[in-house]
């Protein structure tokens, strides 16, 4: 059958168009911004690999090296041996911070898929005062919950504990996520539910087996949202840690290199390794990631 | 077994009160349609039945069981949506298997429902495809199906073929009609379209304003509306209604409205006396209009506004006075605006209703 779409004159000249590109303007200009943003981007990045396979003199050499003469992976290696004196602090810095991201994203994941649900589906008393509440936190800069969290972790004897960090972060993390996740189960319909529930399943269990799989990338973005969020974080961790072993690697990095005078290759091999996890998360995950913040945006 | 009773069931929603002390009982196998315009309460009694809606008061029983405390899941019923709401991660084999496997039937057993319930609907070879990937009428088959893959105590169908396009609901229509001759299974059907009630439903309950006004087979409900609201809602196009007073002038009783008089037949004129106010609502079908040229003896004066060939039928919009009606004519029929004729009424199918109560008289 014919339809609408099929005869619409826009469509035709838009294939036409495909076929036969013009290059306009506005296309170099485009091309051109974004090559600028690229380079804005990702020349650090390249920087600071290419330091980091550098030795001690030659990255301090002038003019610079843009390509190492002499490539090296003695910075890797020192910082990523268990044996040493640099390798096993930097490995417990990375399994601090590790730690502390994974349990911020699992436990912000678990808070914010059923209130975010709540939000969406349920109709009660203080519903929308509680939403704004929510998005309060979001309103301020996170420097000016520095003194009274501390405050707070103090009163509750948690100074010094992975867990103050872990707590804050969740709040920082939880509005966005909530957030998001309300946005996706309000464009998931209700009749699903329904459906499911008729067909035999519990509440819970129609939300387990239908809802969960499809809003899985939202709950996707939110958990890359967390981490990130908790991996790169700094101020929090240097007011909340003084113990050694407890630092994570933002922290530690700092502490670690301004100790023993300025390591600017080990301190680049260290940033790299650092951003690691978060560059293969997202390369794992990107198609879910860019699903999720496009959903709603284009009708399915 | 199933018979389902609804008993003075009420839903509302703080001062609204959207369904108002329905009662009635669907006989076991019964294909009950309950129809009414938008906001009638039509959907929300349907979702008490299924246990999705909260009663705020009064009792429903599936098969002898008070359900109203009751889960969905528990009630043992099938529900087919108008958006369909099939599982859209899941094929239509898996979408069709789940109610199943929701009620720990034994995977063997599953297959052979599911392939069953697939042949009767001609969708087998749908059964590795996503919802998305099929057309309107191919999901609303699919919805079909996972209700049918069970063997429930009652099937209920909310406005399930309005989201496709006219041929294709004609074409359900006839074969959900079929189904539920084969099945035997109580089914509860909501519609706003009283076409469809009317083609399919054993019975229809007429609904409005959150109660129901009437209750009966289609012809009953067709035949002898208890009200102005359900003998306008039943019939397309929509009865023609006249407001007058009766005059009893002797051995001659009028109804006289604006700018026209219509003499009753005895039988009519008795039942236009018991009007508590002496006015009526006078309500013609137009089917039970008579166009005649502007010569002929009988009839009323009236003028064409419109006319409208359909084929079949000609549509006559006309003017009585100054009230607009239809009548319907002959296709060969032609008329020009303005062009007077005469108007005849069949006095053995007249509706008289009360007009201070609009009750039927």
């Amino acid at each position: 059958m014919t339809t609408l779409a099929d005869v619409r004159p826009g469509r035709r000249i838009a294939t036409r168009g495909w076929s036969r590109p013009r290059i306009r303007p506005i296309d170099v200009i485009s091309v051109v911004w974004l090559v600028v943003l690229l380079a804005f981007a990702v020349i650090p990045m390249l920087w600071m690999l290419s330091t980091s396979l550098k030795g001690q003199f030659a990255a301090l050499s002038q003019p610079p090296e843009w390509i190492p003469s002499h490539p090296t992976l003695e910075q890797y290696q020192t910082l990523l041996s268990p044996t040493g004196s640099v390798g096993p602090v930097f490995l417990r810095y990375f399994l601090n911070s590790m730690v502390v991201s994974l349990t911020t994203t699992a436990l912000g994941v678990l808070i914010a898929i059923p209130a975010a649900y709540a939000f969406s589906r349920f109709q009660f008393p203080g519903r929308d005062v509680l939403f704004f509440a929510v998005l309060v936190r979001n309103m301020f800069p996170v420097v000016v919950f520095l003194i009274p969290l501390f405050i707070l972790m103090r009163a509750l004897h948690l100074i010094n504990t992975q867990w103050s960090l872990i707590l804050t972060y969740m709040t920082f993390g939880l509005p966005l996520s909530i957030w998001l996740l309300k946005g996706f189960y309000d464009n998931i319909p209700e009749e699903l539910e329904r459906a499911a529930r008729i067909d035999g399943a519990s509440r819970f269990k129609a939300f387990w087996l239908i809802i969960m799989p499809l809003s899985s990338p939202g709950i996707i973005a939110t958990a890359i949202y967390a981490f990130i969020g908790a991996w790169n974080e700094y101020v929090y961790a240097l007011t909340f840690l003084n113990s050694e072993n407890l630092l994570t690697l933002p922290v530690g990095l700092q502490h670690f290199f301004t100790e023993f005078a300025t390591n600017w290759p080990g301190l680049m091999a260290a940033a790299f390794i650092m951003s690691v996890p978060v560059v293969v998360m997202f390369m794992l995950l990107q198609k879910q990631f860019v699903r999720a913040l496009t959903e709603g945006a284009v009708k399915s | 077994m199933s018979e389902v009773v609804l008993d003075e069931v009420v839903k509302s929603y703080g001062d609204v009160v959207a369904v108002d002390h329905v009662s009635f009982t669907i006989k076991d196998g019964e294909f009950i349609a309950l129809v009414g315009p938008s906001g009638c309460g039509k959907t929300t009694t349907l979702n008490m039945v299924a246990g999705l809606t909260e009663l705020t008061s009064g009792t429903i029983t599936i098969g002898g069981k008070v359900v109203n405390d009751l889960d969905p899941k528990d009630r043992d019923i099938a529900m087919v949506f108008q958006n369909y709401a099939l599982y859209p991660s899941k094929t239509v084999g898996e979408n069709l298997a789940f109610p199943l496997q929701m009620r720990k039937v034994p995977k063997p057993e599953i297959e052979v429902r599911v392939k069953r319930a697939a042949e009767t609907l001609s969708i087998t070879h749908l059964l590795q495809r996503k919802p998305r990937q099929l057309s309107g009428g191919q999901q609303q088959r699919v919805a079909l199906g996972r209700a049918l893959v069970r063997d429930p105590k009652a099937f209920l169908m909310d406005e399930p073929l309005s989201n496709l396009d006219a041929m294709l609901r004609v074409q359900m229509r006839s074969e959900l009609k079929r189904l539920h001759q084969e099945f035997a299974t109580t089914v509860i059907y909501v519609t706003h379209d009283q076409m469809e009630a009317m083609t399919m439903a054993d019975r229809i309950a007429v609904m409005s304003g959150g109660s129901v006004q009437q209750i009966g087979a289609p012809d009953e409900i067709y035949d002898r509306p208890a009200n102005t609201f359900v003998a306008g809602f039943i019939g397309s196009p929509a009865m023609n209604f006249l407001n007058g007073i009766v005059l009893d002038s002797g051995d001659k009783t009028v109804v006289r409205g604006e700018e026209w008089e219509l003499p009753l037949n005895s039988t009519n004129a008795a039942r236009a006396r018991k009007s508590s106010s002496g006015e009526v609502i006078v309500g013609a079908r137009h089917s039970n209009l008579s166009v005649l040229p502007q010569s002929a003896d009988i009839g009323l004066p009236a003028r064409i506004y419109t006319v409208e060939p359909t084929g079949d039928v000609t549509y006559v919009h006309l003017f009585l006075g100054k009230q607009l009606l239809v009548a319907s004519a002959p296709g060969t029929y032609r008329g020009a605006a303005d062009q007077p004729i005469r108007l005849e009424f069949d006095q053995n199918r007249l509706y008289l209703f009360d007009a201070a109560t609009e009750q039927a008289l």
